[in-house]
């Protein structure tokens, strides 16, 4: 779902790069307010654990196979400001590192699933998990933030080709379908890997713990 | 993993041009790039990129291997917006019950937007090709790019490596334990297992993260980024690589603005 560049108009990519730029100031300044600049080593391996997820080959179905875009997993387990620096962040490296999505198309990229796919999976990740209580509610709430995550996303690259002027109202039923299926299959490892890890007895809190020697 | 800390595959004198001058030059050859209408345009400022990554130095195997990294997005959107295009019919498929037709508006329309990623890439490729990304971090701190990012985009970088590492690992003991993933995501024994690796991969880069916190502070780590001391002065060749990509870039663009208006009157 990396868009390269070339298929985005400048009044598109410059307000997506605008709104993910806030998106991303506001986040690193509310991150600030639990975590200190010293510990940005912490959050540097938790980006390079997302990376490596996204790496992760699954089957879907009839010989095909999917990958990770993460947003609901890096919600779930680094909570949403901590997992919108954290995408950033991959998908700058991908950008500058592996060419994959534009230059131009990065503000457009990490708004689509980064800011958007975090923000719908932190929506209704908090409230479903506590409005189900135990395993069923994580593995409902981790379904269901995963499979919203990857819609927005895709509804989001579908808007913006469709305001760059490239035909793509036609397309956009199309898109959704294609990663409505992709959704599940997002939906279907995240809840798993959610579930492993809170049965292992980790708690989200830990990473809100301070800084050692703050005082 | 690899590619991530290579050796830029570029000749020496393009990696004496200081990182800042590279990267501003061919961000801006980018963005003037992706704004031609013209399609003969492009075309030239795609060649003259390729002709400075030839000469560059930068071997024409590794552009097509980056290439692969973009071309499914590009190949979707060539098969799908010409069918989707009303216009004037040139060529139709018959599928059964439905008919699909390519247009000429649609064919167009097509084009452009492809022609445009294409010299970007190649934008991208010069640059990503003759500058390490030790060398990009450090010219965007000079640039005043947001510290806590640039910090960030480099622990990322170094653990990335470790991170695989530790996954390939796991994912080899894994293979050597007779796990064969099944067909499909309704095989309950494939999805618990490449959850439980993923989620034990998070588990040791959780605590991985700790110990490197807690090794860094002991080490006297601050938060602050060090410049890593060789920052030189804009030179000569600096000033005039910049100078000359920017001004062919704006030649380029004025041309195209210029066609625009004129094209009219030729007529």
């Amino acid at each position: 779902m990396h868009i390269p560049d070339g298929f985005l108009d400048a009044k598109t990519w410059v307000s997506a790069t605008v709104i993910s730029t806030g998106a991303l100031g506001y986040s690193i300044a509310k991150t600030r307010e639990q975590l200190s600049d010293r510990q940005v080593p912490r959050l540097g391996v938790m980006a390079a654990f997302i990376f490596a997820a996204q790496m992760v080959n699954f089957p879907i179905a009839g010989g095909t196979s999917g990958h990770l875009l993460g947003a609901a997993l890096a919600t779930a387990l680094l909570g949403p400001w901590s997992a919108v620096i954290v995408l950033a962040t991959v998908l700058m490296i991908q950008c500058f590192v592996f060419q994959d999505g534009g230059l131009t198309a990065l503000g457009a990229n990490i708004l689509n699933m980064g800011v958007v796919g975090v923000l719908v999976s932190a929506g209704l990740y908090g409230p479903l998990s506590r409005l189900v209580k135990g395993k069923t509610g994580v593995v409902l709430a981790s379904f269901a933030a995963s499979w919203a995550s990857v819609m927005a996303a895709a509804f989001m690259t579908g808007a913006e080709l469709a305001l760059s002027g490239i035909p793509f109202a036609v397309v956009l039923p199309a898109m959704l379908g294609v990663h409505a299926l992709i959704g599940i299959g997002e939906g279907v490892i995240t809840a798993a890997v959610v579930l492993a890890v809170l049965n292992a007895g980790f708690s989200p809190n830990w990473l809100r713990k301070g800084d050692v020697c703050s005082e | 993993m690899q590619g991530i800390e290579d050796k830029p595959s570029a000749g020496i004198w393009i990696r004496g041009v200081d990182a800042r001058v590279k990267m501003i030059a061919v961000v801006i050859f980018i963005i003037n790039a992706t704004t031609l209408q013209d399609k003969t345009l492009l075309l030239t400022t795609a060649f003259l990129l390729l002709g400075i990554s030839l000469i560059a130095g930068i071997s024409p195997v590794h552009l097509v291997k980056r290439l692969a990294v973009i071309l499914p997005f590009g190949g979707v959107m060539v098969s799908v917006i010409p069918f989707v295009t009303p216009g004037e019919p040139v060529w139709t498929l018959q599928l059964g019950a439905f008919k699909l037709a390519v247009t000429k508006e649609g064919w167009e329309a097509a084009i452009l937007p492809c022609l445009r990623m294409l010299t970007a890439f190649l934008g991208m490729a010069f640059l990503t090709s003759t500058t390490s990304l030790r060398e990009m971090t450090h010219a965007l701190n000079h640039l005043k790019f947001p510290k806590i990012l640039i910090l960030l985009i480099d622990f990322t970088v170094r653990y990335i490596a470790v991170v695989m590492d530790e996954l390939n690992r796991m994912q080899t003991a894994r293979k050597a334990r007779g796990f064969k993933p099944g067909r499909g995501l309704w095989d309950r024994h494939t999805v618990k297992t490449i959850g439980s690796t993923l989620a034990m991969l998070f588990l040791r880069s959780y605590e991985r993260a700790e110990r490197v916190y807690l090794a860094m502070l002991s080490r006297g780590y601050t938060g602050r980024y060090k410049c890593c001391g060789h920052c030189h002065r804009i030179k000569k060749l600096d000033l005039s690589f910049g100078a000359a990509m920017i001004t062919v870039s704006w030649a380029i663009k004025l041309v195209d603005m210029g066609g625009i208006q004129w094209s009219p009157l030729l007529k």
